[in-house]
């Protein structure tokens, strides 16, 4: 009978004869360093060598830090620290001792370029013991995880890319919302606003209705007692003239002109009224025509006084005829009430291009004005001549300015005291036709 | 009653009494009857109200019609007037301080013969009447009754 193999021969001796154990050692795929207790590197895998990019012949016998050295271009380096604490644990505490993956930089050899290659480890030391208790040596045994830890950073960006997404998204979300807010109020803006609009059309068709009920209520009513005054006074004049006192008939006849000439007043007032509310009627319009008819009104008025008027012919223009009439009547007026004390007056009715614009022109040799005063002559009831040298009501110039204003044209004077004066106005859409 | 006669429709006393002295001063002496009002007026012309039961004495030869007067206002008259059959063509002459655009329009409108506006200055004012008293009293021939 042969005796039965013991184990020990069937694994290590029938298969490996006198195995070679530091042969096996160095073949190994894992990747280790033995250690003496002052990490002196005594032993190391072929593994190990090709992972670090280093030699046998390089690493035995030289200290662990001395080949091993922290990445100087990396200055949170802490591997060579984390590897020093982690060795003197595993011999303090007789076990072994596992580290986190460690970022430790390899150097590369100068024939591959040299510098630092930036590697992940996972190390895992282990201190072997004699049979005294005695440290002989330290395992160290590492594993290159820098793919993995790639994959985890990769994964860690792709999750932080998506993070950033999901924020970016969110604030975009927030933005919307943001924005529908902003377009909800400039809507509710844009509402109130409408509503204000709405508001003032309604307050501007009440003042003008309330403006029409006034002069109505102005036009007829206030002209009633002024009828009374003047007529009573004028029967008392006719019924007891004879009788009264020079005087008494004269206060007479001055409580009839006060009455007369309040009437005007009102009218004139009631003039300026409508011609800043009336709606416009415009079409082309004849001003040489309208001029020449007030003129001819003008000379029948006072038939004795010598005027020329002198129109220029062919003058057109595109607005209210009615208004316009109005500013050639107060116009040509004017200009005929103030060259009263001249034997020889002259009135021109002309237009001139200047520039883009017509300017049109009424000029007289008459009284002319003041010219220290010649912003108040567009005043409502703004006077620069006493009543005793011309009558008036200083209406006429202000309507004047609200008709030209609302044909979109501008009304000015030039004229100095006793040489005349000339009134400017321009309108819009005005044309020289031929 | 066959003696020409002018309704005067007015509601203020002073225009009353000058519109009568102008009246005075032209040579023909007319009936003046006066309405101080438009329900005055609409009354006495359909005999209706206060005139209940009252024979009219023919109509007028014209109507001198203001138009602001309290209760019924001229041109609310005019329109019963050119309304009802019998007074359809009266001759009604609106005698108004208004020159309000619209208030010409809508006598124009509904049939108002003349429209005269009241002159402040008595001169003016009687001599407007004597014209129209002239005009539709003597000069005019009014439609049959």
């Amino acid at each position: 009978m042969s005796p039965s193999p013991s184990d020990e021969n069937r694994h290590s001796g029938s298969l490996l004869p006198d195995p070679d154990f530091r042969f096996l050692f160095e073949k190994s795929p894992a990747l280790y360093l033995i250690l003496r207790p002052d990490y002196t590197i005594i032993a190391v895998t072929d593994a190990y060598a090709r992972a670090t990019m280093t030699t046998r012949e390089t690493l035995l016998g030289r200290g662990l830090f001395e080949v091993f050295p922290d990445n100087p271009d990396d200055p949170h380096a802490t591997g060579a620290r984390n590897l020093r604490e982690s060795l003197e644990r595993a011999v303090s505490t007789r076990a072994p001792d596992s580290m986190a993956a460690q970022k430790y930089d390899i150097r590369k050899p100068e024939s591959e370029g040299g510098g630092f290659e930036i590697r992940y480890w996972s190390p895992v030391n282990t201190p072997l013991f004699g049979p005294d208790g005695g440290l002989i040596c330290i395992v160290h045994r590492v594993e290159d995880v820098t793919e993995f830890i790639g994959i985890k950073q990769r994964e860690s960006d792709q999750e932080k890319a998506a993070e950033a997404l999901r924020v970016r998204a969110g604030e975009m979300e927030l933005e919307v919302f943001q924005r529908a807010q902003e377009l909800q109020e400039a809507n509710r803006k844009l509402r109130v606003v409408n509503d204000e609009l709405a508001a003032a059309k309604k307050k501007a068709e009440d003042s003008a209705r309330d403006l029409e009920a006034f002069s109505y209520s102005v036009s007829h009513d206030l002209r009633a007692p002024l009828r009374a005054i003047d007529g009573f006074s004028m029967m008392i004049l006719s019924q007891f003239g004879p009788g009264l006192d020079p005087a008494a008939q004269e206060y007479l006849a001055r409580v009839r002109a006060g009455a007369q000439k309040m009437a005007r007043l009102i009218d004139e007032l009631l003039e300026l009224a409508r011609v800043a509310h009336s709606q416009l009627i415009t079409e082309s319009v004849d001003l040489s025509g309208i001029a020449t008819d007030v003129a001819g009104q003008l000379r029948e008025s006072w038939p004795m006084r010598k005027v020329e008027f002198r129109i220029e012919p062919g003058l057109k223009a595109h607005g209210d005829a009615r208004l316009l009439r109005l500013v050639l009547e107060n116009l040509l007026g004017n200009a005929f009430k103030f060259t009263g004390n001249k034997a020889e007056a002259l009135i021109e009715f002309r237009a001139a291009r200047e520039g883009d614009r017509i300017v049109h022109c009424v000029r007289d040799n008459g009284a002319g004005y003041d010219s220290r005063y010649a912003d108040k002559l567009f005043g409502t009831f703004q006077r620069l001549h006493s009543i005793r040298e011309f009558e008036g009501t200083g209406i006429g110039l202000a309507t004047v300015r609200r008709i030209i204003g609302r044909h979109g044209g501008e009304v000015w004077a030039e004229g100095e005291l006793g040489k005349g004066a000339a009134f400017f106005f321009t309108l819009q859409g005005v044309r020289k036709e031929p | 009653m066959s003696d020409k006669y002018i309704l005067l429709v007015e509601d203020d006393p002073n225009d009353e009494l000058l519109t009568l002295h102008a009246l005075q001063e032209n040579r023909i002496k007319n009936k003046v009857i006066v309405a101080r009002d438009g329900v005055e007026a609409l009354d006495f012309l359909f005999s209706t109200g206060p005139h209940a039961g009252k024979d009219l004495p023919g109509l007028p030869q014209f109507v001198l019609l203001d138009l602001k007067m309290p209760r019924l206002n001229g041109i609310e008259v005019l329109q019963q007037l050119r309304e009802h059959p019998k007074t359809k063509l009266l001759p009604v002459i609106i005698f108004t301080s208004s020159k309000e655009e619209k208030d010409m329009i809508s006598s124009y409108r509904l049939g108002a013969n003349s429209y005269v506006r009241k002159p402040v200055d008595f001169v003016e004012f009687a001599a407007a009447v004597k014209e129209l008293d002239l005009y539709w009293m003597i000069l005019n021939e009014k439609a049959p009754d």
